[in-house]
């Protein structure tokens, strides 16, 4: 129990640090940033006077370490101070764009990790034959295609020939709910959801099978498994050991693929028009948005480090090898 | 009759292009409270036998023909529902690797509690008391019942696996190398721990080994297996007076406390593969004194004494060959000569 408690207590160490780190790269990065951030509330008719105020103002020419003890304790305490262009705290821009990149990507990992997990296992079971051999290269093939490109041809087929489901979007234009729930319970919601969740199931689906596919040959050459039969156990039973040491690896394999899902939607959000975090992020760019700009780096950041964080913590309790090691 | 008998068992592994029969028509019994001593090299088709008789046998391994008779109950061909009845309850198994012998997650308590569900139905605080009960019966302090395998060393997981092999006090158990992989001293320890379970409890058991050493100490009759074959068996007349030239070779294969300075013997090169076995006797190949007949013929198990059979052509020239078996000598010439 102890080795449990101090490994936790490590873990969580290596997150703050490497937090620390990643905000001290960021405030590095944007520093060197070519352009100002001052260059969108400047005007070329600024006298000197006025652009020193202006700097003044923002904290520009305090000196550098209390513009960065400054900016630590901002990015700690979800301050991330207001958008330049929409006037609004950006906390509560990143809290709604998180929200509607979760919209999209919780079904899709869940519905993956699923489908993955049975396909998986069967395939495992399956080890050897034809149908193994044909689904295992689709499935390798479906993980090496990007999947803006699939994106791309599914929209292209299902939205412009066939007209089945909207181009983009998360809903139809003037259906907002009134909340972020009373949106995602919506029907319209779900007929948006369809296209952009099946492109990232054909990637995301391929993980936990190919997984889950190894890790079931492994086990099933286990002694345990015969030791399980002489005891005389039921079929389901046996079936239920080996699946519960299949699954070790999936757990830290879902945590960091949410993580990485959480950033890694930027093409797929620009093609379905998807008004999340990481379509938020590259608009935010593209304005020098700063605060907004910074805020999303951040969280995204913040959110892998948190996922995995928490494969770490659950791995601990799902396999109690884990804490001694 | 045998509580636990086979009748010309043939088992066969199917391999990608054909097949190997590592299990050739073995009989054997195993009477009310005896201790049976199986030994063999690694590939003889000992532990296919334990498998066997728990009906464990691998995807591709399977009992051709013969019978395995539990009580006088041909068990080979029952259905899992049937045999599970049986397993644990009538025949339970310490196995070879008991490294691995334990599934890694859960805990040591939870897995012989698993055992007992799967075949009683008995009160939580029963069950706990029968599970101390056997913790106390090899030496584990019940502290570490709710241990994790990983946190027991070698030794201890096997003594674990003993107790529980024994939580339902089966009819009959097999200890498959029961101590392999455990250093000497642990060896020791277990072999003591089963054999006083076998005197204590009256328990019927079958230990598989490649000791000599082991079954000479521990067991009340041996059995000799070569290449899938039964070449000798009987009671402690097989270590005194072995018939099979091979057994001659085991005997004087290991250290003789009462005869120190004696060079040990060992056996050259290896047993002929499963699935291209020589036409006669399959020790010939490695016999300093095999002829043209053993070569040739298969010899066929004889009975040479009170309960005490070999499959050799040479029975009435064993008093000479054990002299020269006792020659380290004599098995190298041989190996020169084939």
């Amino acid at each position: 129990m102890n080795n449990l408690r101090l490994y936790l207590l490590r873990r969580l160490a290596l997150l703050l640090f490497v937090t620390a780190a990643v905000l001290t790269i960021l405030f590095v990065m944007f520093k060197l940033l070519p352009g100002n951030p001052l260059s969108v509330f400047i005007d070329s008719n600024f006298s000197e006077e006025m652009i020193r105020r202006q700097k003044q103002l923002w904290g520009l020419d305090d000196p550098l370490w209390l513009q960065y003890v400054r900016y630590m304790w901002n990015m700690l305490t979800f301050n991330f101070g207001t958008s330049f262009f929409q006037m609004t705290p950006v906390r509560d821009i990143v809290v709604e764009k998180l929200l509607h990149t979760g919209a999209m990507i919780v079904p899709a990992v869940v519905l993956s990790v699923v489908l993955g997990t049975l396909l998986g296992s069967w395939l495992g079971w399956r080890r050897g034959s034809r149908q193994e051999g044909a689904v295992v290269i689709g499935l390798l093939a479906l993980r090496s295609v990007p999947s803006f490109f699939v994106g791309i041809i599914v929209l292209m087929v299902f939205s412009y020939n066939l007209g089945w489901f909207p181009p983009g979007g998360m809903v139809s234009i003037g259906g907002h709910g009134d909340s972020f729930l009373g949106t995602i319970l919506s029907l319209d919601f779900l007929y948006h959801l369809v296209l952009p969740c099946l492109v990232l199931m054909t990637r995301e689906i391929t993980s936990p099978a190919l997984l889950l596919r190894s890790t079931m040959l492994e086990v099933k050459g286990s002694d345990f498994l015969d030791i399980l039969r002489a005891k005389g156990l039921p079929e389901r039973r046996i079936v239920m050991h080996a699946t519960r040491n299949a699954l070790l690896p999936l757990v830290t394999d879902v945590a960091v693929m949410m993580g990485f899902l959480f950033q890694g939607q930027v093409l797929l959000e620009i093609i379905f028009a998807w008004p999340g975090v990481g379509r938020e992020l590259v608009t935010a760019l593209n304005d020098l948005d700063y605060p907004v700009a910074q805020a999303c780096f951040f969280v995204m950041a913040l959110i892998i480090l948190m996922f995995n964080f928490v494969a770490d913590v659950l791995y601990a309790f799902i396999d109690p090898r884990v804490a001694l090691s | 009759m045998g509580v636990l008998e086979l009748r010309d068992l043939c088992i066969e592994y199917s391999l990608g292009n054909g097949a190997a029969l590592a299990v050739d028509k073995v009989s054997l019994a195993i009477g009310e409270g005896e201790y049976l001593g199986l030994v063999g090299e690694s590939g003889c088709g000992k532990s296919t036998i334990a498998k066997a008789i728990l009906g464990i046998l691998p995807r591709n391994g399977r009992v051709v023909s013969g019978e395995i008779l539990y009580r006088g109950r041909d068990i080979v061909g029952l259905s899992v529902a049937e045999m599970n009845r049986l397993r644990w309850q009538a025949i339970a198994l310490i196995p070879q690797s008991a490294m691995n012998g334990f599934d890694p997650v859960y805990t040591v308590e939870q897995q012989i509690a698993e055992a007992i569900d799967a075949h009683v139905d008995w009160p939580v605080a029963r069950k706990r008391e029968r599970i101390d009960e056997m913790f106390a019966l090899v030496g584990l302090e019940r502290s570490r019942l709710t241990d994790y395998p990983h946190q027991f060393s070698g030794g201890m997981r096997q003594r674990a696996m003993i107790a529980m092999a024994m939580v339902l006090d089966p009819d009959v158990v097999v200890a498959d190398e029961p101590t392999t992989g455990l250093d000497v001293i642990v060896q020791d320890q277990i072999l003591h721990r089963i054999k006083q379970i076998h005197t204590s409890l009256k328990k019927t058991m079958l230990l598989i080994t490649h000791d000599m050493a082991v079954v000479a100490e521990n067991c009340d009759r041996i059995a000799v297996m070569y290449a899938g074959k039964l070449v000798e068996h009987g009671a402690h007349d097989v270590f005194e007076r072995p018939f099979h030239p091979y057994t001659m070779g085991l005997c004087n294969a290991f250290p003789d406390l009462a005869d120190v300075g004696r060079a040990l013997v060992s056996i050259p090169m290896a047993p002929p593969p499963l699935d291209a076995m020589p036409p006669g006797c399959r020790f010939a190949e490695r016999c300093p004194f095999a002829t043209d007949l053993c070569r040739s013929e298969e010899p066929e198990l004889s009975s040479v004494g009170e309960g005490h059979a070999a499959a050799c052509h040479y029975i009435a020239r064993a008093e000479e060959f054990r002299e020269r078996a006792r020659l380290y000598e004599t098995w190298q010439a041989g190996a020169v000569a084939t």
